[in-house]
C-alpha cells in the first residue's frame, strides 16, 4: 500500500500498473504421474516516473516483498540502481523478509520507516536500525509517503548512497 | 496503417503525457518495495 | 479475455503473441524504449501488433508502458515489439546498459534532479 502512494506522490504520470503472472509449482503428495499442480498468481506491479534535466527518466517500480515473488524480482530488478524498502515500524518481523530478499538480488537498498507527524513512536531510529539489523553504512530514513518532498528525500538517501558506496571496480 | 487494426488503443494515453518526450536519452530505475499493510495513520 | 474499460474486449491473452514462435534478433527489457519506424504496416499484420504499433503512433513508449496501456503481460509486450522491430515496422532503444548504473556523473544527476524537484 505504502510503495504505490509513494510512486504516486512523486510521478509525472498516472501511476500504470501491468499484470504479471507468476507460476508457482506445488508438489502434490498423491499425485501418482508425478505430475506438478502449478497455480498461477497474478500480481499487479505498478509504475511511475520522473523526468529529470539532462534527459534523465527515473522509473519507480512497486515491487511486492514477498519471498514467493523472488522470480519476479529478479526480472524486475536487473538493471535497476537500487531498491528503496519501505518499514512499517509496528511490522518489523514482516520487514525481515524484505530485507533479505532485497539482500538476495544483491540490489544496494536505503530504508524509509514510515511515520506520521502524530504516531506514537515504538522505537528510536537506534532500535529500529538495531531490530533490522542494518549495516552501518545502509541509510535509514523517516518518510510520509504522502508527502512528495518526504518521497524525494527518501529517493535522495537512496542516490547519495549509490554515489557514496559504488562497486571497487566501478570507482 | 493496416485496416486491420481495430482500435483498440486506449484513448486516454492521447494528450495523457504517458509517451515519453523526445528528450528521454537514458532511462534508469529504482524499486520500492516493502511488505505488505504500510499502515494508515490514525 | 482481458477487457478495457467500456467493454471492448482486447487480443485473448493466449492469442496475444500474435503467433510469434522463432527467437529475435533485438534484445528488448521492461524500459527498453519503442517508436514507431514509420514504414507502412502490412495489411495482415496481425492483431496484437497492430494494436501495439497503433499505440506508438501518439509518441514512443517503454514496453512496460506500452503493456500496461495494452492491458498485457510485460512477456506478451517483449514478444510482440521484437516481432515489430523484425519487421523494421518498430525501433528499439535500450535504456541504460547495466554498468552505467554504477556512473557517478550519471548518478550526480539523478541526485540533482531529484533535489530540484522538491517543493519550496
Amino acid at each position: 500500500m505504502g510503495k504505490t502512494t509513494l510512486i504516486g506522490s512523486v510521478s509525472e504520470i498516472r501511476p500504470l500498473h501491468t499484470e504479471e503472472q507468476l507460476t508457482e509449482a506445488s508438489a502434490q503428495v498423491d499425485d501418482l504421474a508425478g505430475v506438478r499442480d502449478k497455480s498461477t498468481t497474478t500480481v499487479a506491479i505498478d509504475f511511475g516516473r520522473i523526468s529529470l534535466p539532462g534527459g534523465i527518466v527515473l522509473y519507480l517500480f512497486g515491487t511486492p516483498g514477498q519471498e514467493r515473488f523472488r522470480p519476479l524480482w529478479d526480472d524486475i530488478a536487473y538493471g535497476a540502481l537500487g531498491a528503496l524498502v519501505l518499514v512499517d515500524a509496528r511490522r518489523i518481523d514482516a520487514s525481515f523478509d524484505v530485507l533479505g530478499l532485497v539482500e538476495e538480488t544483491g540490489l544496494p537498498y536505503a530504508v524509509a520507516f514510515n511515520t506520521f507527524p502524530d504516531a506514537p513512536r515504538h522505537h528510536t531510529p537506534e532500535q529500529l536500525r538495531a531490530a533490522l539489523d542494518l549495516e552501518p553504512a545502509t541509510p535509514m530514513v523517516t518518510c510520509d509517503a504522502r508527502e512528495p518532498n518526504s518521497s524525494i528525500d527518501a529517493l535522495l538517501a537512496l542516490v547519495q548512497h549509490l554515489i557514496d558506496h559504488r562497486p571497487a571496480e566501478h570507482r | 496503417m493496416a485496416s486491420a487494426t481495430s482500435s483498440t488503443v486506449d484513448t486516454a494515453a492521447v494528450g495523457d503525457g504517458i509517451h515519453l518526450p523526445d528528450t528521454a536519452r537514458d532511462l534508469v530505475k529504482i524499486l520500492v518495495t516493502g511488505p505488505f499493510g504500510w499502515a494508515r495513520p490514525p | 479475455m482481458t477487457r478495457r474499460r467500456g467493454g471492448r474486449p482486447l487480443v485473448p491473452a493466449y492469442l496475444s503473441t500474435g503467433g510469434v514462435a522463432r527467437p529475435s534478433r533485438v534484445h528488448l527489457e521492461r524500459l527498453s524504449v519503442l517508436t514507431g519506424s514509420g514504414e507502412p504496416a502490412p495489411a495482415d499484420l496481425p492483431a496484437a501488433q497492430a494494436a501495439l504499433l497503433e499505440e506508438l503512433e501518439y509518441g514512443a513508449l517503454t514496453v512496460v508502458e506500452a503493456a500496461a496501456l495494452l492491458r498485457l503481460p510485460v512477456s506478451a509486450v517483449l514478444v510482440l515489439a521484437a516481432d515489430l522491430v523484425d519487421r523494421d515496422l518498430v525501433l528499439s532503444r535500450a535504456p541504460i546498459p547495466p554498468a552505467r548504473r554504477f556512473d557517478p556523473d550519471l548518478l550526480k544527476r539523478v541526485a540533482d534532479g531529484l533535489r530540484d524537484l522538491k517543493h519550496r
